[in-house]
């Protein structure tokens, strides 16, 4: 219990800082950033992983959960250490706290 | 996008298929250690296909180890598989990397110029000059000093006021904008008188500054004064005023023509000949062996243009030159023929002497000599007459 605490105490710090420098939060508490093109295209930075890949649902990690993308015909077009390019029909994109 | 997708390409591409219990630990590894892997496609319920850059297959199967995978390569595309695969071809690699080179040093070059200017200015001479100072199909790209070919443009043609060259891929895109030249403006500190210029029949009279001194459909000489510049104040002495009218007076111009009674004419033989040659970087070759030309008198007519490949011009031109030859022969000029020659020549000099003048009637005459024909033409035109003169004050005050 203690150390869920320190966590959202340090998640505090890092957006209260990230508001003061008026800076995106993704690059000063490294969270996750989702683009969406069209519900064709879908980009998300600040990745920790892939948990599952499927032509019908991706599920990748990110900072305080998961992230998964539901739809037809996806295709990991790129994809690197913080970031994955995802192309085809996006039905649905939730996120689960862990 | 397409950048990279060459540059892929020449590199080597293979697409690999991963199998194993857990496909998506291969993934994250693979990214871990820095491996480019895209388009990923799942295959089934423990494996997927993905596309990698050649070299990196040893690393690849380094990570599939790791991830408990099993990897294979399914396709190999590229350049360096072509090259492999033809390794022992020595003409073909040889003609390839010529090819490659050639290519290379032909986009180095500019393969076409294209003008955009309205009609203010002579196209063909701007493309001349645009030539002279250095912009034309064939010369080096990296040589081209174009703030130094746009001062030689802007200084050589008054007419323009800006222009812009920019080079986009082999080829040169410019275009000019007129430059609006102020009125020239008369020295109105100046007094003058208007006189004639014509022995005229007044027509219109439109004064601006001045005193008129005839009116319309007044009888004039030339030198009579139309309009003057000093005004009778009575007591209070004279004024002096710079004249300005508008005045058009109708007049009667005499033109002198004479053509001699033989005309001369080309007939051609039906003898001709032609020859080409290819002009590139400012080098002309030759496609022909002989070049002397064995007739006396001849028509040289050379066709300039350039060559294509479908829509897609190539930095050299096709010139190719017809030549005809004929003989000259003298013939008897008919009297209609002889009119018909006169009436333009005689209207011809009248535009030339007098570009103003609206003909409003003609009277011909139209004699044969002994050795030529001749028209005594009377115009009768409306056209401008005034012309200024400088007023001497000095006259003026010892009068």
């Amino acid at each position: 219990m203690p150390k869920r605490k320190n966590r959202k105490e340090k998640r505090g710090a890092a957006e209260r800082i990230s508001a003061a420098l008026e800076m995106p939060l993704d690059t000063i508490a490294g969270v996750y950033r989702l683009e969406s093109i069209g519900g064709r295209e879908l980009t998300i930075e600040n990745t920790a992983g892939i948990l599952e890949y499927s032509g019908e649902r991706v599920r990748v990690a990110v900072k305080g959960g998961v992230l998964t993308v539901g739809g037809t015909e996806l295709v990991i077009r790129a994809f690197s250490a913080d970031g994955i390019y995802i192309e085809g029909r996006i039905g649905m994109i939730s996120f689960s706290e862990v | 996008m397409f950048i990279l997708k060459i540059v892929r390409w020449i590199v080597g591409v293979i697409t690999i298929s991963v199998e194993g219990a857990f496909p998506e630990r291969f993934l994250n590894i693979a990214s871990c250690e820095g491996l480019k892997l895209w388009d990923v496609r799942r295959n089934g319920a423990q494996g997927f296909f993905a596309c990698a850059r050649a070299g990196d297959f040893k690393r690849i199967k380094n990570v599939a180890r790791r991830a408990s995978c099993r990897v294979r390569i399914r396709k190999k595309t590229g350049l360096r598989f072509i090259m492999f695969r033809h390794r022992k071809r020595k003409a073909f690699m040889v003609s390839a990397a010529a090819f490659f080179v050639l290519v290379c040093f032909m986009s180095t070059l500019l393969w076409g110029v294209e003008l955009e200017c309205g009609d203010f200015t002579d196209r063909a001479a701007l493309l001349s000059d645009l030539s002279d100072a250095g912009l034309r199909a064939g010369v080096s790209r990296a040589r081209l000093d174009i703030p130094r070919i746009r001062n030689i443009i802007l200084t050589e043609h008054d007419e323009i006021a800006w222009i812009g060259i920019n080079i986009k891929g082999t080829r040169a895109y410019v275009k000019a904008e007129p430059r609006t030249l102020p009125p020239e403006l008369a020295d109105k500190s100046e007094a003058c008188n208007i006189v004639s210029d014509f022995d005229a029949v007044i027509e219109s009279i439109e004064v601006y500054e001045g005193q008129t001194a005839v009116s319309r459909g007044e009888a004039v000489t030339r030198g009579q004064m139309l309009v003057s510049g000093v005004i009778d104040l009575g007591e209070g002495g004279f004024q002096f005023v710079h004249s300005e009218a508008e005045i058009y007076g109708r007049v009667w111009i005499d033109v002198h023509e004479s053509v001699p009674l033989y005309g001369m004419k080309r007939v051609y033989t039906g003898e001709s000949l032609t020859k080409r040659a290819v002009k590139t970087a400012g080098v002309k070759i030759n496609l022909f062996l002989n070049s002397s030309i064995p007739y006396d008198k001849y028509d040289k007519i050379i066709q300039e243009s350039v060559i294509k490949i479908g829509a897609f011009e190539l930095p050299a031109t096709l010139l190719t030159a017809r030549i005809r030859e004929y003989r000259e022969e003298t013939y008897p000029l008919s009297q209609n023929e002889a009119k018909n020659t006169l009436k333009l020549k005689c209207f011809l000099k009248l535009r030339t002497l007098y570009p103003e003048a609206a003909v409003m009637g003609r009277n011909i005459e139209f004699t044969k000599t002994a050795d030529s024909y001749i028209m005594d033409a009377e115009y009768e035109c409306v056209m401008p007459i005034a012309v200024s003169i400088k007023v001497m004050r000095d006259e003026i005050s010892e009068e």
